[in-house]
């Protein structure tokens, strides 16, 4: 449905995403999981042409078989329009607070796709009634002062499906919700991606909801993917030192039980992320982890196989080469 | 002062405190409607220990928060902090026994000022007690060695730290009036998976060496009961439910603590 192929973005001092390549199916759940400055909300922009003109993109692109590499701004308007939808954290800086949330959502209708008022009033309502809004009917003519957040990022949701998108990236949907709240908008992302075939992107640095979500995962640490795989294999066995630490140091609701005695603390990954322009030549990791080597820091790791996806981790080479571990 | 050590006298002791807030009226002529943020609620805290409070946004917890720190009175009801009711004292009263207790909040920018140094932000307690100058050096240098920054960053500007290091400062300013209390509301809450585990390790750090008591307000389960001994479970205004952690974990009696606690189990 859309392939990335070797695409990078660099800023005036330095590169920020590093050479990536990406596919999704039709219909696929992917999550890409990282820390702030880990470039997921890049590699995500870049899909939807939408870096900002102050960083240079490179690579290759393809959406639904048509070269996207060299397209001018008109183009991905007309694929942002259609093919492509997105939506963010904020739902109410994302919607204008002067506008009835039915306008919001009548208006690509009408301008993108030749509705009259009344069949994108019509749609709006369908849309409403499938994103699981209470009383759509009423709903339409409110604005987003008087919706819950739970409820606007719904109609966030109804106005990113206008266009019956292919794709929909959904950059970190559910982090400024309740628990409960977002426990049933990521439901509701899993219930649209499967009845309408649409390729899903879950972006988030909550690994919980990207493993309810998705069925692979994409692990990001300063601008370079460590590892990819199934979303069960990753939370369950992860190859990488950063998703093993990132993994470890989640609170969990059964540690308290298990030790009651002696001092609680989580492991932690040591020292903290540098800035772009201190990140190491090699391994973005390597400063932090725990079994690093001595080339890692100036030699870059490929992402291999491993036996559930791929890492990019020098050890994975060496313990695999060598046939010890 | 009632300085006995032991948890038969609770460092703060929150009786019976309601709080009602007035909303705006929905007709001309109308009454304006109430809304009763926090219902009739007590509790205590032990000195140096961690009550865990959780519940969703609504559900009156930060609310609860703004009280025990006197930034609001109660309805009704009566906050102590070791021992004192909080509305009695005099303001000259309330401000030695405001040392006592500090606020550790989710946006660390907001007690820092963007235009000052880490150094002079942190030292604002000190300059509001009436703290000789002269000490000022020496104890803002002391917590930032206790929150694992380096001395010297007293002299940067907030801009040059990262969200996580933010937020030590921010609990650095917190404990250099040597509180006896800290009331952290949803103080990881905005913070990276890796951060959040340093900086609640942190916490359990400091309580530790100074023998803090903390009120660890948040809406996370995994969060509170990696950290906290005991717990309470909020929502709209009421206590649902309160017990040693493990008790609440393993055996909810409230059908919403059955609820949360089942959301948060499929995430692991």
């Amino acid at each position: 449905m859309i392939d990335l192929t070797d695409i990078h973005v660099d800023g005036p001092a330095g590169p920020l995403l590093r050479k990536t390549s990406l596919s999704l199916a039709a219909g696929e759940r992917v999550g890409i999981v990282g820390e702030s400055g880990s470039g997921k909300t890049l590699l995500a922009l870049s899909m939807m042409g939408m870096v900002s003109d102050q960083l240079t993109v490179g690579g290759a692109i393809s959406v639904e078989g048509r070269d996207m590499t060299n397209a001018v701004e008109a183009d991905w308007r007309h694929l942002r329009a259609r093919r492509l939808s997105m939506v963010f954290q904020e739902p109410m800086s994302a919607l204008n607070p002067l506008r009835r949330v039915g306008d919001t959502v009548a208006a690509p209708l009408i301008r993108h796709q030749g509705y009259t008022r009344e069949q994108a009033r019509a749609r709006a309502l369908s849309l409403f009634e499938e994103t699981g809004i209470t009383d759509p009917e009423r709903r339409l003519s409110q604005y987003p002062h008087q919706l819950s957040g739970g409820q606007r990022q719904r109609v966030l949701i109804a106005l990113a499906l206008a266009c019956d998108p292919a794709l929909l990236i959904a950059d970190e949907p559910t982090s400024a919700l309740d628990a409960e709240v977002a426990l049933r908008i990521t439901d509701l992302l899993v219930r649209l991606s499967r009845e309408r075939n649409m390729a899903l992107l879950f972006i988030s640095h909550d690994l919980a909801a990207v493993s309810r979500t998705t069925e692979r995962i994409i692990v990001m640490y300063g601008g370079d993917i460590m590892e990819t795989g199934p979303t069960r294999a990753i939370m369950q066995a992860p190859h990488h030192p950063y998703t093993k630490g990132l993994l470890a140091a989640r609170p969990k609701l059964w540690a308290p039980i298990l030790s009651t005695h002696g001092k609680r603390r989580l492991p932690t990954i040591p020292g903290s992320v540098p800035p772009p322009q201190d990140l190491p030549r090699g391994c973005r990791f390597a400063g932090r982890c725990p079994v690093e080597m001595a080339h890692c820091a100036t030699e870059r790791p490929a992402l291999i196989h491993t036996a559930t996806g791929t890492a990019a981790c020098h050890r994975q080479t060496a313990d695999g080469a060598g046939g010890q571990s | 002062m009632s300085q006995t050590q032991g948890t038969a006298h609770p460092i703060l002791s929150v009786e019976q405190v309601t709080r009602r807030y007035r909303l705006p009226r929905t007709t001309l002529f109308g009454e304006a409607p109430v809304l009763t943020a926090v219902k009739g609620i007590s509790f205590s805290i032990g000195i140096g220990e961690t009550l865990g409070i959780v519940g969703e946004s609504g559900s009156g917890k930060s609310t609860l928060a703004r009280l025990v720190m006197g930034f609001e009175q109660p309805d009704e009801g009566v906050v102590r902090f070791d021992g004192y009711d909080l509305a009695r004292l005099t303001p000259a009263a309330f401000r030695i026994a405001r040392r006592g207790f500090q606020m550790v909040f989710q946006d660390p920018n907001g007690s820092l000022d963007p235009r000052r140094t880490v150094g002079w932000s942190i030292a604002e307690p000190l300059r509001a007690q009436s703290v000789p100058l002269s000490e000022h050096p020496a104890r803002v240098a002391e917590v930032l060695e206790q929150v694992g920054l380096r001395p010297d960053y007293a002299k940067r500007f907030p801009h040059e730290f990262s969200g996580g290091q933010r937020q030590r400062i921010a609990i650095a300013r917190a404990i250099v009036m040597r509180p006896r209390l800290l009331v952290a509301d949803e103080a990881v809450s905005a913070l990276d998976v890796s951060v959040q585990a340093q900086i609640l390790n942190l916490l359990m750090d400091l309580q530790d060496e100074l023998g803090l008591a903390i009120m660890f307000i948040s809406h996370d389960l995994a969060v509170i009961s990696s950290i906290c001994d005991r717990m309470i479970v909020m929502r709209h205004g009421e206590v649902l439910e309160e017990g040693p952690v493990p008790t609440v974990i393993s055996a909810p009696r409230h059908a919403y603590t059955q609820a949360l606690l089942s959301a948060a189990r499929l995430e692991d």
